[in-house]
C-alpha cells in the first residue's frame, strides 16, 4: 500500500494537497496530473516517453521531462509551467516568450512550452552557455 | 498507465525486502525513464503490480573503490562518474566513455541529462527474447 496519503505540489506559487486515490493515482505521471487533475494545458504531451522534450517543466528549477516522472515521487516540490512564467503583476511576457515572439521561433507552437522551460532552465545555470552547451 | 502500488525504500535493506516480499511482483523505479517508458508500452511479460521507489535512499549515489574492485551506486549520475577523482584516475576510460555519453546527451539542467540505454535495448528483439523471455 502507499505509505503516504497526500502530496503536496506548488505549482506556479499556488500550493496544491493532492489526495492519493482520489485526486492523484500512484501510475499518474506528472504530465497528467498537471493537464488533467490541475488544469496547466500548457504543458504538452506529446510523445509521452521521455524523448521529445514538449512535456518539459522545472521542478525546484531544473527542467524534467514531466511525462517520465510519477506525481507520488514529487512531494513537497516547486513546479513552474509556462504560465508560471509571466509576471502576473505587470502582465509581461518572461523575456524568453517575448523573444521567441520576436524571433518567430515557432513552428506549429506545440513543443514550444518545453522549449522555453529547457532555455529557462539552462540559462539561469549557464547565461551565456557555449553552441555545444 | 495501468496503476500499481507504490511504495517508498528508505534503506536498501527496505528495498531488498520489499522486493524478496512481492514475490516477482515488484519493479524498483530511480530515474523513471526507462521503467515509465516499458510500462507504458506493456513491453514486460508481466505488468508489476508494486513500484518500489529507490531514489529517496540516502548515499546510493556513491562511488568508491576497494580491494573487490570500482562500486558505482546505483542512483550515480552519469555526470558523477565522469568526475569522479576515483574513477577520472584509476579507470580513465570509463571516465571518458561517461563524459563522451554526456557530451552527446540532452542538457537538461544541473546534473540532469537524459541518457538512457534500457528502453532502446528492450525493444530489440534478441534482448527481449533472451532477457525477458518474451
Amino acid at each position: 500500500m502507499p505509505d503516504k496519503k497526500t502530496i503536496s505540489l506548488v505549482v506556479n506559487g499556488t500550493a496544491y494537497e493532492l489526495l492519493i486515490g482520489k485526486d492523484v493515482f500512484p501510475s499518474d505521471t506528472l504530465a497528467q496530473t498537471l493537464r488533467d487533475t490541475l488544469g496547466y494545458l500548457g504543458t504538452k504531451i506529446e510523445c509521452d516517453h521521455g524523448s521529445c522534450g514538449a512535456c518539459t517543466v522545472l521542478m525546484d528549477g531544473e527542467a524534467v521531462l514531466s511525462c517520465t516522472m510519477l506525481t507520488v515521487e514529487c512531494d513537497g516540490k516547486k513546479i513552474t509551467t509556462i504560465e508560471g512564467l509571466e509576471n502576473r503583476k505587470t502582465g509581461e511576457l518572461h523575456l524568453l516568450q517575448q523573444a521567441f515572439i520576436d524571433h518567430t521561433a515557432f513552428q506549429c507552437g506545440f513543443c514550444t512550452p518545453g522549449i522555453i522551460l529547457s532555455a529557462k532552465a539552462l540559462l539561469d545555470k549557464n547565461p551565456s552557455p557555449t553552441k555545444r552547451r | 498507465m495501468k496503476s500499481f502500488y507504490h511504495v517508498d525504500a528508505k534503506t536498501v535493506t527496505e528495498a531488498v525486502k520489499l522486493f524478496k516480499d512481492n514475490r516477482g511482483t515488484a519493479k524498483l523505479i530511480a530515474g523513471g525513464t526507462d521503467l515509465l517508458s516499458i510500462l507504458k508500452d506493456k513491453i514486460l511479460p508481466a505488468y508489476p503490480e508494486t513500484i518500489i521507489n529507490i531514489k529517496i535512499i540516502p548515499n546510493l549515489n556513491q562511488i568508491s573503490e576497494d580491494a573487490g574492485g570500482l562500486k558505482i551506486g546505483t542512483l550515480a549520475k552519469l555526470e558523477e562518474i565522469a568526475q569522479s577523482p576515483v574513477v577520472k584516475e584509476k579507470h580513465k576510460l570509463l571516465a571518458n566513455a561517461a563524459q563522451a555519453a554526456l557530451d552527446d546527451a540532452v542538457p537538461l539542467g544541473k546534473n540532469s541529462y537524459k541518457v538512457t540505454i534500457a528502453r532502446e535495448l528492450v525493444r530489440v528483439p534478441f534482448y527481449r527474447l533472451n532477457v525477458l523471455g518474451k
